[in-house]
């Protein structure tokens, strides 16, 4: 038997019970700390105190412990979960990429016809090229390639440190196509409302959008 | 310098003073003897950790022994920027009471 086993049938080590319950309420980083502080003036405690005492002493030490352990564990806790890497979309960025170039495909028809409308005349694009132009799709295309690309590159990690509180860190994790795409969309969103501006909304009227 | 608390404070000397022997159970008996009051073992590692975090103390486990049950202590030592709020304590200390009449009330 080892000297622990030893010890708690003398009587002189914690009770299991209040151990257990320490080492659920003590923060995983105090556990060995706090639990040997119990233990050992606990033992020091059975051998110059009478037993009784000694317990007597063990569960109110428990009891007044219990608040500050519990503000620790509770910290612990939030401190875990707040100091993270959070990567939004955990995807294959290039299938990201891919997607999003697909769903500006309604987006870049639009504004490549319109261009041309405007620069060429009407006759320059056909009904088939602006087949794309519904507003929903074109909109919601850009959407998607947005939010598809921003959530798998935007990386946000949070830290907390006493001296300096809760720090936010936003990055990107720097996928060269996802960017692109998130370039793009960006253009075809000013291309397309500078169009609308300059057209004076004909392109609404005409093709729907 | 961070301000430092009154508790901060005597745990900081009660470190200084204990030297190699500084871990949790005497320091939370000289904070005791320092306050006049009962400080539980949970509470003393408020504080600890506290100093931990802003640089004054560092700290390190030992090995496991048996007369705490196989568990850890865990030492803690004055760093360098712990000593020098020490320092900034003790000097303001000095030159709060430097002009305050003795004994007090007497001016």
């Amino acid at each position: 038997m080892d000297e622990n086993g030893q010890a708690r049938l003398a009587g002189e080590s914690l009770p299991p019970l209040i151990r257990r319950f320490l080492s659920i309420m003590a923060a995983p980083a105090d556990r060995d700390a706090i639990l040997g502080d119990f233990e050992e003036e606990f033992r020091r405690r059975i051998h110059s105190d009478a037993v009784g005492r000694a317990r007597r002493w063990l569960l109110l030490e428990m009891l007044l412990s219990l608040p500050p352990l519990f503000q620790r564990r509770l910290l612990s806790i939030l401190w875990r979960l707040g100091a993270m890497n959070l990567t939004l979309l955990r995807t294959n960025p290039l299938r990201s990429g891919l997607l999003g170039l697909l769903a500006l495909l309604p987006a870049f028809m639009v504004g490549t016809g319109g261009i041309l409308h405007t620069a060429v005349g009407p006759n320059a694009t056909s009904e088939g090229l602006l087949l794309l132009g519904n507003p929903f799709l074109v909109l919601g295309g850009i959407a998607v390639a947005l939010a598809v690309n921003l959530l798998t590159t935007v990386t946000i990690a949070t830290e907390r440190s006493e001296a300096r509180g809760w720090e936010v860190r936003i990055g990107l994790q720097g996928k060269a196509l996802n960017v692109a795409v998130i370039t793009l969309a960006g253009l075809l969103s000013a291309l397309i409302f500078a169009y609308l501006l300059v057209e004076n909304f004909q392109i609404i009227s005409r093709y729907s959008f | 310098m961070d301000i430092v608390t009154r508790i901060e404070e005597i745990i900081l000397l009660a470190v200084l003073q204990l030297g190699s022997r500084a871990y949790g159970v005497p320091i939370r008996e000289h904070v005791q003897a320092m306050l006049g009051h009962r400080v539980s073992i949970g509470a003393i590692y408020v504080p600890l950790d506290r100093l931990v975090r802003k640089g004054l103390l560092t700290s390190f486990e030992a090995e496991p022994t048996a007369e705490r049950g196989g568990r850890r202590k865990r030492y803690y030592k004055l760093s360098s920027e712990g000593l020098d709020a020490l320092r900034a304590l003790q000097d303001l200390h000095e030159r709060l009471w430097r002009d305050v009449p003795q004994p007090l009330g007497a001016g």
